[in-house]
């Protein structure tokens, strides 16, 4: 049933078929200490540093892998259990099959090494829908639980809700929701449940070069006076052939309606056009979303550019962020009444092993998110409503 | 053991009687049939005998009510050692040890069988050279440890000494009374016949490594102690979590409950070894008499105060690990109606000085989601937090070191550290010792230990009497507020797989802390 490979270098591997829970945490004990052996010529480390529990909902076989090589790309960062759970709820016979890897690595010139262990278990039938019971005693104690809910919020909410008792931060990727508003929606009700301390999203963190440019360009004194009464907002995202689901747009619209203070309960939609009006304390702001097409290196919904107009003194000022056709650079466009400026900015590759590792480093709420979240659905509910 | 099985493991009985080899010795197991002496006594004495630590004269007569064959009690015990011995059968070796297997059938209460006892005892003091020294194990229900302590009184085969040449010893199994009476009872009776250095109340807890290091950890280390007290310990957690049900001892478990079963002995022993003050010497005297101070210096919990300083349970059918289970009242042999608990969590004070106004937190429970035992050191916070504008401040937990006893045996340290990059942010990192090495070598089990130092005459891992009464008194204040609490608990209140009932919560809450996550 049970096959041990290695020890090989620092990394050892373990599977079985029909297992219970002590003997998972029995053969990752194991390997733990033969991986951790391995790596000195056979000598035994007796320490250890750990950061966190990883639990990871995957919801069929490939987005499990997938989920096992971000997780790998990232080990330096955070020694850790990741728990990769598949679930088969509908299988006729209750069973667990586990497979198991540890992994530590020694840095080059240094007496540090970092260890991980990763289980991935597929659980069919009747146990699928207790899944706490599978997933707590697999948990390294009185470490942090962050879960990574990898595919659509809907439709599963029993296995989130069996799992999110012990979880302390729920990152979750809106991307791949099927429908922005009901899953926006999700997140905004699960951010304010215990014993959660907090809730991320890596569309959100897809966002972060773009909020920083924004940022940056805006609080710049030549561009500041213009963009302090914003009246004009326009966002381009993705749709390669099939329909987009804006939700990164809308979560980037949520973000400047917290930053600028718009009253996103007073929305009113703008002619045939598609776009809309937000209430904002000097004057309403127009908007305009709207799906760009010939974006085939972007994956539906990913933000192509975003334009901010403003007025100050009389005069009309604006600043426009979008792709290049360069995935690792974005060209920045600025007018002003004397100038007009354009340049382009490197960004980091949209890796998406990196952004897990930035969601991970956070260990409280990201109250940014949550502000940007909850009025990206204030504006999504209006405008669902207007209809 | 006997001299052949020396020689086949290859050591010769000078040197072991130059590290302290026990006196040669005849172990009389009562109840050698039944399922202690299966799953732990017969696979620890061969595992002794494996490692060259039994002494070089060494029998075992198994004494119980099966009507049994010497060739039977071998072929028994060779099954217990295939089935549980941490390591294989070595053919040569279980030879050795077998050939000192001897069994005499009969009745606890009959004084007819204990004539036997007797008589094969001086057969083999001739045959084997045991020098009349006696090693005598309760391996029975306590309801029989009367019978067989009258009965070892009446036939001249218990020795006066506890040491020197004829010594005789008794090791008593839990449960050591049901309450502060029946222990005061129990060890008169026991006085009757032994004086208390002849008796070892064995607790199973205190032979495992970790247990033991608690107290090296505490006392062979010169920087944990100064800072072991009130004025840096917020509160201390001990929790003992079974994720297994009563399993086949619904009938027994019914009788007991949580408090006698778990807290009474295994976890008044670890808050005795976290709290005691340093012992003068490391030897059964003094340490004993240190943890007894500590029992004597809890504040008892009388009356209406269970309601303030305890919580208790009973679980219900729930699933634990990927499987389904009955509830409590589902277990065989108990009653549909049952209110006894499976679960206890208690505050604790510890009135001295070390320990004024800090509380200890118990918990114990059957079918919690995983097995763990651990004490977590609770410390307090820095005193004034320069970072409070960068981190959340509740999010910043306070240092904890953790000694876990099982499973993953080892000691954890958490604290603060910069995550690198900037702005600055703090997360917390545990620092992790796993017994790795030992956990390799594939550590003695409990019994192999308490087994040895009974051998030896070394009483420091076992209860003395004065201790057993401390803990009942603590455990019977607390029973009998129970019995008067009314209404009477809406038992099950608690889900199998879950960590135990809301009542156990809100006794952390009311203080503003919660439970540890195991």
């Amino acid at each position: 049933m049970a096959k041990a490979v290695g020890p090989e270098q620092a990394s050892l591997t373990w599977s079985g078929r029909a297992v219970d829970t002590g003997r998972i945490e029995s053969e990752l004990l194991r390997l733990r200490y033969e991986a951790a052996g391995g790596t000195r010529g056979g000598e035994t480390f007796a320490i250890r540093t750990s950061l966190l529990n990883l639990v990871v909902h995957a919801a069929d076989e490939k987005a499990a892998r997938r989920a096992s090589q971000v997780i790998a790309g990232m080990p330096s960062h955070h020694p850790s259990r990741s728990i990769i759970v598949v679930t088969k709820p509908s299988a006729a016979q209750s069973r667990i099959d586990a497979e198991l890897s540890a992994h530590c690595h020694v840095s080059p010139g240094l007496e540090q090494q970092v260890c991980c262990e990763e289980v991935v278990l597929r659980v069919r039938g009747r146990a699928a829908e207790h899944l706490h019971s599978i997933i707590i005693p697999l948990l390294v104690s009185d470490l942090p639980v962050y879960m990574w809910w990898t595919g659509p919020l809907l439709g599963l909410t029993h296995v989130l809700e069996e799992v999110q008792g012990s979880a302390d931060r729920l990152i979750a990727d809106s991307a791949r929701f099927a429908d922005a508003a009901s899953g926006l929606g999700q997140l905004v009700q699960l951010s304010g449940e215990r014993p959660l301390r907090g809730i991320g999203d890596l569309n959100w963190d897809r966002l972060t070069p773009w909020r920083q440019l924004l940022m940056q360009h805006w609080q710049a004194p030549n561009l500041r006076p213009y963009l302090e009464k914003v009246d004009a907002v326009e966002i381009a995202f993705a749709e390669s052939g099939h329909q987009a689901q804006p939700s990164q747009a809308f979560l980037l619209l949520g973000w400047l309606a917290a930053r600028f203070g718009w009253n996103t309960e007073k929305i009113s939609r703008a002619g045939p056009g598609g776009g809309f009006t937000i209430d904002a304390a000097k004057g309403a702001v127009s908007v305009r979303m709207a799906p760009a097409a010939g974006c085939p290196d972007l994956e539906p919904g990913w933000l192509v550019s975003v334009l901010l107009r403003g007025r100050g003194k009389g005069e009309r000022a604006s600043l426009s962020i979008g792709r290049t056709g360069d995935p690792m650079h974005l060209a920045v466009r600025i007018e002003e009444p004397e100038r007009v400026l354009e340049g382009r900015v490197r960004i980091e590759a949209c890796d998406e092993g990196e952004m897990l590792a930035q969601e991970l480093d956070m260990v409280g709420r990201d109250l940014q998110y949550e502000h940007a979240l909850g009025r990206a659905l204030a504006i999504l509910r209006a405008l669902a409503g207007g209809r | 053991m006997s001299a052949q099985a020396t020689t086949a493991a290859g050591a010769l009985p000078e040197m072991l009687t130059s590290e302290g080899a026990p006196d040669p010795c005849a172990m009389v197991i009562f109840g050698a049939s039944g399922d202690l002496a299966h799953r732990m006594l017969l696979p620890a004495l061969y595992n002794l005998a494996l490692d060259r630590r039994l002494p070089p004269r060494f029998v075992v007569v198994g004494f119980a009510r099966s009507d049994w064959s010497e060739k039977e009690f071998r072929r028994q015990a060779l099954e217990s050692v295939k089935e549980f011995s941490r390591r294989p059968v070595d053919p040569a070796v279980w030879e050795s040890f077998a050939n000192g297997l001897t069994y005499v059938a009969g009745e606890y209460h009959d004084p007819e069988s204990h004539r036997r006892l007797a008589s094969t005892l001086q057969r083999l003091e001739q045959k084997a050279g045991t020098g009349g020294n006696h090693l005598y194990y309760l391996a029975v229900p306590p309801s029989s440890y009367p019978l067989i302590i009258e009965q070892l009184g009446h036939h001249g085969i218990v020795g006066a000494h506890e040491q020197g040449p004829g010594w005789s010893r008794v090791i008593v199994e839990k449960p050591f009374g049901s309450d502060l009476e029946s222990a005061r009872a129990l060890n008169q009776q026991l006085h009757s016949v032994f004086k208390e250095e002849q008796v070892y109340r064995i607790d199973h807890y205190l032979g495992k490594e970790t247990v033991q290091n608690i107290l090296v950890f505490r006392f062979a280390n010169g920087i944990f102690e100064p800072i072991w007290n009130r004025r840096y310990v917020d509160h201390v957690q001990i929790a003992v979590a079974e994720s297994v049900g009563v399993e086949r001892r619904g009938s027994y478990y019914e009788e007991a409950g949580a408090l006698r079963d778990m807290v009474q002995n295994h976890m008044m022993q670890l808050l005795s070894l976290v709290a005691m003050e340093p012992p003068i010497a490391f030897d059964a005297r003094s340490v004993r008499d240190e943890k007894v101070k500590v029992l004597h210096a809890a504040r008892r919990i009388r009356g209406a105060e269970v309601a303030s300083y305890t919580a208790r349970g009973q679980y219900g059918p729930g699933w634990v690990a990927g499987q389904e289970v009955p509830g409590y009242r589902q277990e065989p042999e108990v009653p549909p109606h049952s209110l006894t608990e499976t679960f206890v969590a208690l505050k604790l004070y510890i009135d001295n000085w070390r320990w004024a106004d800090v509380p200890f937190y118990l918990r114990t429970g059957k079918r919690l989601p995983k097995r763990s035992t651990e004490v977590a050191i609770h410390f307090k916070r820095a005193p004034h937090l320069l970072f409070r504008n960068i981190v959340d401040v509740p999010s910043m937990e306070p240092n904890i070191l953790t000694m876990r006893i099982q499973p993953n045996e080892g000691i954890s340290l958490k604290f603060h550290a910069k995550a690198p990059g900037s702005p600055i942010r703090i997360r917390p990192v545990n620092m992790d010792f796993l017994y790795g090495a030992s956990f390799l070598v594939d550590a003695p089990s409990a019994y192999e230990t308490l087994l040895l130092d009974a051998l030896r005459g070394d009483s420091t891992l076992f209860t003395r009497s004065d201790e057993v009464e401390a803990a009942w008194a603590i455990m019977t204040d607390i029973q009998e507020g129970w019995n008067r609490q009314r209404p009477t608990p809406a038992f099950p209140d608690y889900e199998a797989g879950t960590w135990g009932p809301e009542e156990a919560d809100r006794l952390m809450e009311r203080d503003g802390r919660q439970w540890r996550r195991l």
